[in-house]
Order: C-alpha cells, then structure tokens, then sequence
C-alpha cells in the first residue's frame, strides 16, 4: 500500500511539474526568436523558404 | 461401501457393439453462424456419432470432466460443523451442463449431519451453496408447457438446464450412472434458493443458501487450508485497496485535467483596435491565384510572462460565410518595441504593409510567435451519398517569455475575395491539462490490474470467487 501511495504521489507530482514548467510546450519570445533566427542563418536568402510559406498546413479533406 | 466411477471401461456401440473412441464433428450452425466443430464419441466400426446428448458420449468423454476433481474445498470423510450442525461428508457428484460443449460443470457434496439427514454442499465456479432436502407445500411440474407451480407460485421452466453425472465417488443415496441426465430448475423464493433435481427415476427438491468459503474452510479445512485462506484474502484486500486508490487518484487527475482545460483568462481588447493594411489583393503564384489580405490587431497587454497561453483562430461564419472555398492565415504576434524598433518613426499603413510584406526576409524574426492554418468548406459525393463538411477553427498552445504590449499581425489567403474582418482570434492564459489526461490513462490501467489480482488472487488449490 505504502508502495502504491509512493507511485500515485511521485507519478501526480511529477505531472504536477511538468505542466507547471509547460514542458513540451512551443515557446513564444526571446527562445522562438533565437530558434528562429538560427533556423534563417541556415537557408538561402531568395528561397522560397526564405519567404516562407504562408499557405498553412494544406489539410483540406480532399474527399472522403 | 465407497465407489468410484472414475475408471471407465471401453465403451460399446449400441447399434454394432465395437469400441467408442473420441472424434470430432463439424456442422454449420444457425445460431452462431459459422461452422463448428465439436468433440462427439464414434463407432470405430459401423461409424454411428454419439453428441453431448447421449449417455455414451459421457462415458468415453468422462476423463475430460475430471482432471481437476481433487480440487475442492471438501473431500470424503472430511468433519465439520456449521452454526453448531455437524455433518461428514460421504459423498460427491459432479455434473456437465449438457448444452456446454466447453466443459461446465458443478460438483454436489453429499453430507450427512448429525441429525441423521442428508445435506448437500455445491461447489460451482468458486462459490458454495448449502442445500437441505425440503417438501413443498404444493408441487405441479406438469402445470404448463413452459412452467409449473410450487407452493402457489407459478415458476417458469425456461431457464431450466439439463446436467449430466460425470463422476461419483463415495456412499450415495442412489446408485448413479455416467452420463444420467437430471433436468435442474433452480429459482429462488422469498429470497431462499430452490433446486428442483428431476431425473428419470425422482424429483429432489432442496433449497439452501450461499455460504462463505470462510465458513467452509472453518468447518472442514485444516490449518494449512486456513493460513492459506487467511494469505489469500489479506493479499486480495490489500489489492482492493490499491485499485481504490488508483481510482481515487484517476477521478483526482480527471479534476485537474477538466478544471484546467475549462478555466482561462482571455487577454482583453485583443480585437478593439485594427487596421487592415491591404484587402483582397490579387496575387499569382505558380499557375494557383489567391487573394491576399494584412490585418493589423493592437496593441494590446499581455499581463503575465512565463506562462501558457492559448490562440484561437476561426472563421467568423456571422460575418462572412465560408462556402466551398478555403482560406490560410498566418497570425503573428508582435512585440510593441520589437516592432517600433523595425519601422522607427513611419509606422503609416503603407510602411507596415511594406515591412509586414517582407516579414520574413529578416534576419532576426521580428515577431514573437507565429501560428499557420487553414479553415476549409467542402461537399461532394462517395459511396455513402452527400457529403459536407469543413473545419473553420485552428489553435495553438504557446508559452510567452515576456509581458508586454503586442500586436497582432494576421494575414490571409483565399481563393476567392472575401472580407478580412471575417477571421478573428482570441487569446486565453491557460493551464496545461494533457499530462493530466495521460496520468488519467495510468491510474485506470493500474486500477484494473489491481482489481482483477484482488478477484485472483488464490494461493489455495480451488477457485474462489
């Protein structure tokens, strides 16, 4: 019983940190500016990556 | 004078005489829709098949019945007592439910108690009944097709199943055949269970109660019988326990994972003040034409920094429609200084159309997030018939480093014009809620394991309910 308290005790707390850390979480700011800027280092100014790409996901159904 | 009837001599044919032997059958049946096969006992000579419903197939088929015989809570010449009554057990019958292929069966402990009368003990699947000889009142099996009457009441035969002895073993009141059938109706009146045991030659009635294996073991089990008892169920009360508060912390989780996932603070004023930079311009790219928009939200104050937040996107259908078309936008959010810093003292609307236009070709990203994502409306035709639907919202979880005052640069593209007004956002501080979700999912899993040990559990030869 004992060992069972522990594992509903180390299990709630550590969901308890992780979701008050928002870990796994996109992270807006200095930390997606900084990503960001190391990601354009790397791509070729004129490509149109470098423009981005503003059409989304292109998720539509497409039919059944 | 005890007898057995577990060794069983060859078995004949009725029609030519020659050996039974085990066999197989296999038939199409109607109510399970599908072939099946079942075991059945044949002639090795004329070829005759004997199924579940004839005395010989017991007879060549009884080993299979009784491979687990010495597994029983009672055995021959056992003394106890229960609430102060003596009894010795002399006896046992086990029966197969004859409409089983599978084996099914129960096992009838003949007692004797001090009294002089006969008791009987059955042992079904883990549980005990006691049962002593009664003489109703009132009896009439032949009352009706489907029913008959006892003691008044009408009691219907439907549930009544037809067992077949396949083992005897001790002193018993009768001389039992393998493979007799007894037709059983077992109901119960005034909360006392009945069994009416109709054979070729008699009716016995009984009736008698559940007992606890506590009680049973008690009266005839001998002490390493009891310390395993005890064992068992400790084990199995500590693993109620541990399923209990698996529950309790599985129910817990789910209050967090709903309270977090329902309770938020929207940010205000995200949508008071907007300008739209350029309208349904028209743009072609690679042989596919769109019509491109630029809306400018803000500022507005983001109050707290280190925490989650939640962006909503959606089609606002009150507006504008969206009717078999689709529509991307990109939203991004900018920070107040990040962007005056960028356009210096020109932040006209032809200065932020130009500077939003070319957005991305900075070096150092000027905004602070940015979300992508398509609302689309479409209908057609398939093998089920008309179809629509369409998916008009989009979202995303972020965390903001920063508070501060923002803007909010939203840009769209359509394929046909369409107001820009018409897609709007909202942002909500939030509380994440998916580990919540996940740990839900453990605690049930190790609730049930738990669960299921605790009915398991058996440290004692015998099944236990």
């Amino acid at each position: 019983m004992i060992r069972s308290l522990l594992v509903v005790l180390l299990l709630g707390g550590g969901v308890f940190a992780l979701s008050q850390w928002h870990v796994g979480y996109p992270r807006a700011g200095i930390r997606y500016i900084t990503s960001q800027k190391e990601e354009r280092r790397s791509i070729r100014p004129g490509s149109h990556y470098y423009y981005g790409s503003h059409y989304g996901t292109r998720g539509f159904r497409g039919g059944k | 004078m005890p007898q057995e009837s577990g060794q069983i001599k060859p078995q004949k044919c009725g029609g030519c005489g020659a050996d039974l032997v085990k066999s197989y059958r296999s038939h199409y049946d109607a109510e399970e829709e599908e072939t099946v096969t079942i075991p059945v006992a044949k002639c090795v000579s004329c070829g005759r098949e004997y199924d579940q419903h004839t005395e010989e197939y017991y007879r060549v088929f009884a080993d299979s019945f009784i491979q687990d015989k010495d597994n029983s809570a009672f055995k021959l010449g056992l003394k106890g007592s229960i609430s102060g009554v003596g009894y010795e057990i002399i006896g046992r019958l086990r029966y197969q439910d004859e409409d089983e292929y599978e084996r099914a069966v129960w096992d009838e402990w003949v007692a004797v108690s001090d009294e002089g009368s006969y008791h009987y003990f059955v042992e079904e699947e883990g549980e005990v009944y006691s049962y002593e000889e009664y003489v109703p009142s009132s009896i009439d099996l032949e009352a009706g097709p489907d029913s008959f009457e006892f003691e008044g009441r009408t009691i219907s035969k439907r549930n009544a199943y037809t067992g077949r002895i396949v083992f005897a073993e001790g002193e018993l009141p009768w001389r039992p055949a393998i493979g007799e059938p007894v037709r059983c109706y077992d109901f119960k009146k005034d909360g006392v269970h009945f069994t009416i045991e109709h054979s070729e030659d008699e009716v016995s009635i009984t009736r008698g109660e559940k007992i606890e294996y506590d009680t049973v073991i008690g009266a005839f089990g001998g002490e390493s019988e009891k310390d395993k008892y005890a064992r068992t169920m400790g084990r199995r009360k500590s693993y109620k326990r541990r399923a209990a508060l698996y529950l309790a912390a599985s129910v817990l989780s789910l209050a967090a994972a709903v309270m977090n996932c329902v309770t938020g603070d929207e940010v205000p004023g995200v949508l008071t003040a907007s300008q739209i930079l350029s309208s349904n311009q028209y743009q072609s790219e690679g042989g596919s034409a769109s019509y491109f928009s630029q809306v400018l939200y803000g500022p507005f104050r983001i109050e707290q920094g280190d925490s989650l937040y939640d962006v909503t996107v959606f089609a606002d259908t009150s507006a504008e429609p969206l009717r078999l078309g689709w529509e991307s936008f990109r939203l991004m959010l900018v920070k107040e200084e990040r962007l005056a810093r960028v356009t210096g003292a020109g932040s006209d609307p032809a200065s932020l159309r130009a500077l939003f236009s070319d957005i991305d070709s900075f070096g150092e990203p000027v905004e602070s997030y940015a979300v992508t994502g398509d609302f689309w409306d479409e209908e057609g035709r398939d093998d089920e018939g008309y179809w629509h639907e369409n998916d008009l919202s989009a979202s995303s979880s972020f965390v903001l480093d920063e508070p501060g005052n923002y803007y909010a640069y939203l840009e769209l593209y359509n394929n046909q014009p369409r107001n820009p007004a018409s897609v709007r956002f909202r942002i909500e501080r939030t509380s994440s809620y998916r580990y919540y979700l996940v740990l839900v999912a453990v605690f049930l899993v190790l609730m049930f394991v738990n669960r299921s040990k605790a009915r398991s559990y058996n440290e004692l030869p015998f099944m236990m309910a």
